[in-house]
């Protein structure tokens, strides 16, 4: 108990000198304790320290400096050190004009109720993650293999695979090719963790940083709907139904915990990193303060290292944002425009730049800019999930309550729309929901190839902003009989209710994957510790429980061990190209599954126990050498 | 809860500093409770009750086997039979204790399918083999 004690301990402080420590710093350096609420700085620090840490990281590979727990507690201390200096000699002396802003004052009802929201928010993620614990999600195996080679190698390494290829006849591994699939910001902040803190990637500690940054995606949308509607009387009340619509109804359904559990990682990173973006965008464009251009800037940047989706999305989002800022005030386009461009001379955006430009020039170009992913993704639909949602499995995803009051609102921001109320809060929200909602249902309408139903679980985070605005805004209208409202106000608060708890029962009954989960992760200990570099083994995604976590035994190669996909993805003439995988575990003694055990020289099977035993049972040349309740592992004779 | 969250909401924190504490709380409870419960899941003496079976040299002919309890303390009977003839060559009852293993050294007399049966309390069986020809 006293080391799970000491662990737990040690996991923490690691917990806040990665994601909270660096970015706390960079803050006060900038602002000192001014133009940002204490709450502000705490919610932001936790995005920009992401970034700054895998930033530092970067450097420290570029320069050849190993990462190791002293190396990494050195620089994330060090760079918070000089922050801190910088902040001691630029506010010293001016007196500490502390922003006691009265929009971060709320009554203690209105206090209470956002506890109550934030306690919901933490009991129901926790409830369902509690099955995600030891982890199964396939996604975040892959990812987690990257992160520990990340820090087995104590540098950052291409991301490159190796596939079953033929030639000349004979099944072999071609040469590793470089992959796009993955982005470098996904998962330096594991690999920082698991040097500083010791703790295992096969472990809770995964989904909990995920479930950090999420809980931290929460509080962001709430600063952001803050600011947003800073000039509204009702601003509180929407922050507060914004962290409701978000955090505590819908809490299971992507991109909330199922996205946490499944270990959508980029997703889950890219959805914090947005919002705050926005934020310092709005502040910029109201207040004129070039460091919040700065950090939009720099925010910005570190989305497009860190997940490829979400940087699209975000730049489609503020394509459209600026189109429209010109569209509404034509008549001082170029008044605008020479504006921003005269602000672009200040010496800290042009340090920015040029920061920019070295970094991605000589310290590290994300992977998708260099490969042809961008030419994958731009161009006509290819795969049925590229094609489009329906209205109705867009409203799904969306969740009922939240697509109905989003798009009540969405019409009436288009009706109502009032500049000086609003400046710049309503385009952006139009353009957010617009272009998410464009992917969602008609990505051919604007050439792009990407997943439609991905895409709109991005926007549950505008629809519920303005949810949350067209609730408020209703229920506070003085014209209406008070019981009319009150009564309707109920009605629709309990069919929000029911709607976002809707199916979540199901989630929280007792199931079996976490021990399935675990008797794979033994199996995987078993052979680690049976088999050479020479050995080749097999297993299978069809029917076996977090598979993808194998590899972390192995740490061979990406592609290893090899694996029987999902049927169908043999059949759709786009995903796999080779049948090996699928035959030496489907037919054994067919005629292709005994050529490429030959070829391929594989000589070990880790099958489902009930679904894949019986076609090896048959066979005089396979041993079976293990048995758990799940799974057996079979070894081929030479 | 309620009663401890409304006596937070009326004290004299500011009300940003309130929220903070109140994140910081329930991320230490979240985290404690999924870490510890992870723990608990992975705990041979906890709510577990599998085990494995398999062999010491996989790739040899060598019989030597070991059973891993990851359940609660449990006797296990095994036998070695031959292919198609039900009398067990070798037999014996063994007791691990929970989260612990026990190896049993064996090695091959004849060449032909060697079964290793092993069974526990509760009947439920698993079993391994080698085809020596």
């Amino acid at each position: 108990m006293l080391e799970f004690i000491q662990s737990q301990i040690i996991f923490y402080l690691t917990i806040t000198l990665v994601l909270f420590v660096p970015g706390y710093f960079m803050l006060l350096a900038f602002f000192g304790k001014e133009k940002l609420s204490s709450l502000e700085r705490v919610i932001l620090s936790s995005s920009l320290s992401i970034l700054i840490t895998d930033f530092l990281m970067l450097l420290l590979s570029r320069v050849g400096i190993i990462f190791t727990r002293n190396s990494l507690i050195l620089t994330l201390i060090l760079f918070s050190f000089c922050c801190f200096i910088v902040y001691r000699k630029r506010f010293k002396k001016s007196p500490a004009i502390v922003d006691k802003n009265s929009l971060f004052t709320f009554s203690s009802k209105q206090l209470l109720f956002i506890m109550l929201v934030l306690f919901l928010s933490f009991f129901l993620r926790s409830a369902y993650l509690q099955n995600s614990s030891p982890p199964s999600s396939t996604d975040l195996g892959h990812h987690m293999y990257w992160s520990k080679l990340f820090s087995e190698t104590g540098k950052i390494q291409n991301y490159t695979q190796s596939d079953i290829i033929k030639e000349n006849e004979i099944y072999q591994i071609d040469s590793p090719r470089p992959i796009s699939d993955f982005v470098i910001g996904e998962h330096l902040i594991f690999s920082a963790i698991n040097l500083i803190s010791g703790a295992n990637f096969i472990s809770a500690f995964p989904i909990l940083v995920l479930f950090y940054i999420n809980i931290f995606t929460l509080l962001a949308i709430f600063i952001l709907s803050l600011r947003l509607f800073e000039n509204n009387p009702q601003n509180k009340n929407i922050a507060i139904f914004v962290l409701l619509f978000c955090g505590a109804i819908f809490a299971i359904d992507p991109p909330q915990a199922k996205f946490i559990g499944g270990g959508v990682v980029g997703n889950i990173i890219g959805n914090l990193l947005m919002p705050i973006t926005f934020y310092f965008y709005i502040r910029f464009l109201r207040e004129r303060v070039t460091p919040f251009l700065f950090f939009a800037l720099f925010l910005s940047m570190g989305l497009f290292y860190t997940h490829h989706l979400t940087a699209l999305i975000f730049l489609l989002t503020f394509a459209i944002f600026i189109l429209l800022a010109l569209f509404f005030n034509f008549h001082a386009t170029k008044k605008i425009l020479l504006g921003e461009i005269k602000l672009l001379r200040s010496p800290l955006l042009i340090t920015f730049f040029l920061f920019v430009f070295i970094f991605v020039f000589s310290i590290y170009t994300p992977t998708y800019l260099k490969n042809s992913a961008i030419n994958t993704v731009v161009g006509a639909t290819k795969k049925i999930e590229h094609t489009g949602l329906s209205l109705l499995q867009f409203r799904n995803i969306l969740g009922e309550a939240r697509f109905a009051l989003g798009s009540l609102g969405f019409i009436l921001f288009l009706f109502f729309y009032k500049k000086n109320d609003f400046k710049y809060s309503f385009l952006l929200l139009l353009s957010w929901t617009s272009i998410i909602t464009i992917i969602s249902l008609a990505p051919n309408l604007i050439k792009l190839s990407i997943p439609s139903g991905r895409v709109a679980n991005y926007g549950i985070y505008p629809f519920a902003l303005i949810s949350a605005f067209v609730f408020v805004s209703i229920f506070t209208q003085k014209k209406f009989n008070n019981k009319l409202i009150i009564s309707a106000f109920i009605l629709i608060f309990i069919f929000t209710f029911i709607s976002g708890f809707d199916g979540n029962v199901d989630y929280f009954k007792k199931n079996t994957t976490n021990k399935n989960a675990w008797q794979t992760i033994q199996t995987g200990n078993y052979l680690a510790s049976k088999m050479s570099s020479t050995d080749f083994l097999a297993s299978d995604h069809v029917y076996l429980i977090a598979d993808s976590w194998l590899k972390l035994f192995f740490m061979r190669d990406y592609y290893f061990p090899s694996y029987r996909a999902n049927f169908e993805r043999y059949e759709n003439g786009i995903d796999k190209h080779e049948f090996c995988t699928r035959d030496m575990i489907s037919s054994p003694d067919g005629e292709l599954g005994k050529k490429c055990f030959s070829d391929l020289g594989t000589n070990f099977v880790m099958v489902d126990k009930a679904m894949d035993s019986m076609q090896f049972q048959k066979l005089n040349n396979f041993w079976q050498i293990y048995s758990n309740d799940k799974i057996n592992v079979y070894y081929r004779k030479k | 809860m309620i009663k401890s969250m409304s006596i937070i909401a009326k004290n004299k924190l500011t009300s940003e500093k309130k929220i903070i504490l109140t994140v910081i709380i329930f991320l230490f409870f979240s985290f404690s409770f999924l870490a510890y419960s992870e723990r608990k899941q992975t705990d041979p003496t906890g709510q577990n009750s599998w085990w494995e079976l398999y062999f010491e040299n996989p790739q040899s002919q060598d019989l030597t086997f070991t059973i891993k309890n990851y359940g609660k303390a449990k006797k296990f009977h095994w036998k070695k039979l031959e292919k198609e003839n039900p009398v067990p060559l070798q037999e014996a009852d063994i007791f691990i204790q929970a989260g612990q293993k026990s190896t049993i050294p064996l090695s091959l007399e004849i060449e032909k399918k060697i079964i290793l049966e092993v069974t526990d309390e509760e009947n439920k069986k698993k079993e391994i083999y080698k085809i020596i020809n």
